[in-house]
């Protein structure tokens, strides 16, 4: 029981710094590439018009403000192998293909 | 004997037709399509208008959306698309231009020439853990929580982003959106 609680202590102290070592630029990144990613999943052509709209609008939102800021912080952290990593792990493939 | 290739139909129109999405939260999964009824029988009590968009999504189908798109749009190769089990389709035609032209058709008939993204292959629709529905209502309204809870909902907005309406779904195991960004019809079992 108190290996457990241990561990869990652990594992929430290292989340904590994971998050508090994340350079702001790249959460405000993440957040724009988990959103893409869930508006690609939402849409289908057989919702209402109105809904179509509102997920094409918001995809176009969140998927190119992902892609900008994608190029932006590749570029600014190529030279640091851990953020570097941190920005590949959330680059998915709705980021990726938007045009 | 026949090869499983023999059996398979050239991608076109005609398969936007297949493996369609629902409306009727009878298509969502177990437990979650039982909160969902419930959230929504206490709404309409209560007065709240609801109008769903959408409830299951075949995988299926979404298949069909993602490949039909990066065929049209990223020119992916058809002789290297991955089958799906139960879509019988060839995405090869004997002329490359054919491939080309049988998935604009299908992305057209898909209503997905508009989407600048590839459709993704997941997500909780698919899962029938998710449903999309339009809630508004006029003035006050009292709605009971799966606790049997009456609460009194005065605050706006008056549609699915109110904060006291969202704490009543909870309680029924139905959660608001709570990802990056901001989807106001959207509900599911985790808030994804």
């Amino acid at each position: 029981m108190k290996t457990l609680a241990v561990l869990v202590c652990f594992m929430a102290s290292s989340i904590a710094l994971a998050n508090s070592t994340t350079p702001k630029d790249v959460q405000a990144f993440i957040r724009s590439a988990n959103a893409c990613e869930h508006f690609a999943g939402e849409f289908d052509g057989s919702l209402s018009e109105k809904r179509q709209r509102e997920v094409e609008r918001s995809v176009v939102k969140h998927c190119q403000a992902a892609q900008k800021q994608l190029k932006q912080l590749s570029a600014k952290y190529k030279n640091d192998p851990r953020v570097s990593k941190i920005i590949q792990a959330h680059t998915n493939d709705s980021v990726t293909s938007f045009r | 004997m026949a090869t499983a290739k023999q059996h398979q139909e050239l991608s076109g129109a005609q398969w936007a037709r297949r493996f369609q999405g629902s409306k009727d939260t009878r298509d969502l999964n177990g437990t979650f399509r039982h909160a969902v009824e419930d959230f929504i029988h206490a709404m309409t009590e209560a007065g709240i208008k609801v109008e769903i968009d959408a409830t299951y999504r075949p995988t299926k189908r979404s298949y069909l959306m993602h490949w039909a798109w990066r065929i049209a749009n990223d020119k992916a190769d058809v002789g290297s698309i991955p089958a799906m089990a139960g879509v019988d389709i060839e995405w090869q035609h004997p002329a490359s231009a054919e491939s080309m032209r049988a998935a604009k058709d299908l992305v057209d008939a898909l209503s997905l020439r508009r989407l600048r993204t590839k459709p993704a292959l997941r997500s909780q629709h698919n899962l029938g853990l998710a449903i999309d529905m339009s809630l508004t209502w006029r003035g006050a309204v009292s709605v009971k929580d799966a606790n049997g809870k009456l609460i009194q909902i005065k605050s706006l907005p008056r549609n699915g982003m109110n904060r006291q309406l969202i704490e009543v779904g909870a309680t029924y195991g139905v959660k608001k959106y709570a990802g990056s960004g901001r989807d106001v019809p959207h509900w599911s079992n985790n808030g994804r």
